[in-house]
C-alpha cells in the first residue's frame, strides 16, 4: 500500500545528509516521481537543511532536529521543514544578480534561489516556537501510477 | 567523494566523483586552491563525468576558483556534466563566465 505522508528526522548535522537522500529516494519511489522530480526535491531539502544547520544551529552542534514530512496529493507534493533553531526566516534572502560581472558576483546566495527555482511554492512561518518552511512542488512528470 | 588528478598535454585535469554538496565541497576546494599555487596550473578542466549530484555548495567552489584564475590569467574549463548538474549550472547564470564542454577531450582541444 502507498503511504500519502511520509515523516522523518534527522539530526541538523551535515552528515545527516546521506541520510536525508536516502529518505528521500524512498518516498519518491513509492509514489513513482520521475528522476528529474527527485534531484529537484533532493537539492531543494539539502539547500535548506545546510542552511538551518550553519544560520539556525551555528554549525555541527548537535542536539538539534529537523522534522520534515513529505506528502502527496494527486500531483501535489507539499513538504514541511520544521527545526526548533532561533526564528530565521532564510526564505527572506534576495535572489543573486544573475547578470553582474565575475567580479562582483557574491560567492553565495544562490542556494534559496535554487530552492525557489526548482519548487512552485517556498514559504516561511514561524509557528509554536518553530521555524516552519513549506514547499510546494507540483510533480506533472509523476509516471503513471494507476495501471 | 573521490578527487582524482592528472596532467594532459601540459593541462590539469581534476575529476571529482560521486556528490558535490556542502560535505564534499571543502575537498574540491581544497584541490583547486593547491593546483592555483603549483607552477603547472595554467590551464585547469574540471571534469563533471562522474559528479552525479552538485548543490550551491559546489557551485560557490567553482566561482571561487574561477575567480581566483581569472586575477591570474589562468584559463578554466569544465567538461562532461550530465544534464541535470548543466542545468544547475545554467540556472545559476555560471555558463556565462565557465565554458563548458561535453567531453574533456573537447575541453582539452580549445587550449591547444
Amino acid at each position: 500500500m502507498v503511504e500519502k505522508s511520509v515523516s522523518f528526522v534527522i539530526e541538523a548535522v551535515s552528515s545527516a545528509l546521506e541520510m536525508l537522500q536516502v529518505r528521500v529516494e524512498e518516498a519518491a519511489e513509492q509514489w513513482q516521481l520521475s528522476p528529474k522530480t527527485t534531484f529537484q526535491i533532493n537539492l531543494a531539502l539539502d539547500e535548506l537543511v545546510t542552511n538551518i544547520i550553519n544560520h539556525g544551529h551555528g554549525g555541527d552542534s548537535g542536539d538539534h532536529f529537523i522534522d520534515i514530512q513529505m506528502r502527496m496529493d494527486g500531483s501535489k507534493l507539499t513538504i514541511v521543514l520544521f527545526d526548533d533553531g532561533p526564528p530565521f526566516d532564510l526564505t527572506s534572502a534576495a535572489d543573486p544578480n544573475l547578470d553582474a560581472a565575475l567580479d562582483e558576483r557574491p560567492v553565495g546566495g544562490l542556494g534559496i534561489f535554487l530552492v525557489r527555482q526548482y519548487m512552485d511554492k517556498v514559504e516561511y512561518k514561524f509557528q509554536e516556537g518553530k521555524n516552519s518552511i513549506i514547499l510546494v512542488k507540483y510533480c506533472s512528470e509523476r509516471e503513471e501510477s494507476e495501471k | 567523494m573521490k578527487i582524482e588528478q592528472r596532467e594532459e598535454q601540459g593541462v590539469m585535469i581534476v575529476e571529482p566523483a560521486g556528490r558535490l554538496d556542502s560535505n564534499t565541497a571543502p575537498m574540491l576546494d581544497q584541490v583547486l586552491e593547491s593546483m592555483d599555487a603549483s607552477e603547472n596550473g595554467t590551464h585547469l578542466i574540471v571534469d563533471f563525468s562522474s559528479v552525479e549530484y552538485i548543490s550551491s555548495a559546489g557551485l560557490r567552489v567553482i566561482l571561487k576558483a574561477v575567480k581566483d584564475r581569472q586575477g591570474q590569467a589562468k584559463s578554466f574549463a569544465a567538461s562532461g556534466m550530465q544534464e541535470h548538474v548543466r542545468e544547475i549550472f545554467e540556472i545559476s547564470g555560471f555558463d556565462s563566465f565557465v565554458e563548458i564542454y561535453p567531453d574533456f577531450h573537447k575541453a582539452l582541444a580549445s587550449f591547444s
